[in-house]
């Protein structure tokens, strides 16, 4: 009975152990002792995400969607206010693109063809000190409006007085990106790949490690991540080191990637593991390099496991199939309890 | 009793999985737990809006210059790799309308965000010379760790003068924008 109780126990434990392992990585890190400095005057938040789109990280920041010619979305911004005075605000759509590893946006109201579908209620809302507004944000595509993905930006503009005599009139706008595809049938795939990596020490003596993506899927990627160094010298192991960047790459195009590592970590051999992600879709490579003793790079190393597989892990499913494990064995433990018990009638 | 204390044992186990990383787990129905879910949705993002800068100068003097009032942008999304541009455009300064004066144009203009204070960020800080009117130019950017993270600066604006300036009150718009 006691045997039986500690083994169930242990199964227990077990997989909460497993839990952890699967969690703690997807636990936020804390932001660095500092406190953050005292929020801007005005501020803009997407509040809708698609009910299809609601793990994917970028779909919660930016206004991503897929729609059919002729057909109509409609999301939820809420503008703020945290000054002490009442401020008026325009909302308002503008150009933006993707090239260049960037999401480049137009200057003041410069239309494409994404601003023309895309509508405000309100497009001047006077928001009270200290208080927010809701507003609402219509895309209608028409049944002509061309197949492919289009950008653009929702701003929200507020600016200070009219001026009395010379100077200079100051105006602030901040924006949510949208990323609107349009065709026929479902959203083309998000995909990409990692081609080789390069190691390389800077002319300060700092070390890089230079990688570079290829979008081979049909919609844009806001693509950031990790590097990992293992089985070093000694058996040491460093990072995650964070990409320098968020580089947004349109389908078609390739992005270099890189991290700046410290010039103290050793040269190598390294294990490194380049970890990269865009919303759902996540990529792995890794390759044995070695950073080289002088400034400049080393050869182009290839990757060994050119990942093609698509990752989408959903907490959810992680935490399903978590307390899944941990009722199988709480199962087991009773059986093996009750077993114990018939064997050795108390 | 010890069937009680196992019961125990695993749902304290699951259940601080389930608490500590904020992820959410069906109920389960038949020990009456509850899952505790803590869902943190994104802030804003937020940005100052300076008074007006007035700057004067004498005709004779240049370049003229002056302090364009203190920017901050807050990046409260919480997202896992933040990243954000502020870019700058500018007007020319233009002498009141119907005066038949010239304006200075934009190109004579240089912004220089000076230093950055960043809390939980990292990035670039790079002066701006205009090429042209409503020619925006990015001028600060971050690339934060994992969370919430702010940059104040305090710009300041250089006018060259040109010789064909007159003594008038000559007015100009400068826009910062953002899109985290």
């Amino acid at each position: 009975m006691i045997k039986g109780t500690r083994r169930g126990a242990l199964a227990v434990m077990a997989g909460t152990i497993v839990i952890l392992a699967i969690t703690a990585p997807a636990a936020p890190a804390a932001p660095a002792g500092d406190t953050v400095g005292p929020d801007g005057r005005f501020g803009l938040r997407l509040l809708e995400v698609t009910a299809s789109l609601r793990n994917d990280p970028r779909a919660r920041q930016y206004i991503i969607d897929h729609l059919n010619p002729g057909a109509m979305m409609r999301r939820q911004v809420e503008v703020s206010n945290s000054g002490d005075e009442p401020l008026r605000i325009d909302l308002y759509p503008g150009a933006a693109s993707v090239r260049d590893s960037a999401f480049r946006f137009a200057s003041a109201r410069t239309p494409n063809e994404l601003t023309t579908w895309t509508s405000v209620d309100r497009p001047v809302v006077d928001v009270p000190a200290h208080s927010s507004q809701t507003v609402d944000v219509t895309i209608a595509v028409p049944g002509d409006g061309s197949p492919g993905e289009h950008y653009g930006v929702l701003w929200a503009q507020a600016g200070s007085p009219a001026l009395s005599g010379t100077g200079v009139r100051m105006v602030s706008r901040i924006g949510i990106r949208m990323y609107v595809d349009v065709g026929p049938g479902g959203p083309p795939a998000a995909n990409f790949t990692i081609s080789a990596l390069t190691a390389k020490r800077r002319l300060d003596g700092g070390l890089a490690l230079d990688t570079e993506i290829r979008n081979s899927g049909g919609r844009a990627l806001d693509v950031s991540g990790t590097l990992a160094l293992a089985k070093g010298p000694g058996g040491l192991r460093a990072g995650p080191f964070h990409t320098d960047r968020v580089e947004t790459v349109a389908p078609g195009e390739t992005s270099p990637i890189s991290f700046t590592l410290d010039g103290g970590i050793p040269a190598g051999p390294w294990t490194a593991t380049v970890d990269l992600k865009s919303g759902l879709v996540e990529r792995t490579a890794s390759a044995v390099i070695r950073f080289p003793d002088r400034p400049g790079s080393s050869a182009q190393v290839l990757v060994k496991r050119p990942s093609t597989r698509r990752v989408a892990i959903m907490s959810a499913g992680v935490t399903g199939g978590s307390l899944l494990v941990v009722g199988l064995l709480v199962a087991l433990a009773r059986r093996w309890r009750r077993r114990a018990s018939r064997s050795r009638p108390s | 009793m010890r069937k009680s204390v196992l019961y125990i044992m695993s749902a304290v186990g699951a259940l601080s999985a389930v608490a500590v990383f904020g992820l959410a787990g069906p109920a389960n129905a038949d020990s009456g737990d509850t899952a505790v879910t803590l869902d943190l949705s994104g802030g804003a993002v937020s940005i100052s809006v300076p008074p007006s800068a007035s700057l004067s100068g004498t005709i004779g003097t240049t370049p003229i210059s002056g302090p364009l009032g203190t920017v901050t942008v807050t990046d409260n999304q919480g997202s896992s790799s933040p990243s954000w541009t502020t870019n700058v455009e500018m007007t020319n300064f233009n002498a009141p309308s119907g005066s038949g004066f010239s304006p200075i144009p934009v190109t004579n203009v240089t912004y220089n965000p000076g230093t950055v204070t960043r809390v939980n960020n990292t990035g670039t800080a790079t002066p701006v010379t205009f090429t042209g009117e409503s020619v925006a130019a990015p001028t600060v950017t971050a690339t934060g760790g994992s969370g919430i993270n702010s940059a104040t600066w305090d710009p300041t604006l250089s006018v060259v003068i040109p010789p064909t300036a007159v003594a008038t009150t000559y007015t100009a718009t400068l826009t910062h924008s953002t899109v985290p």
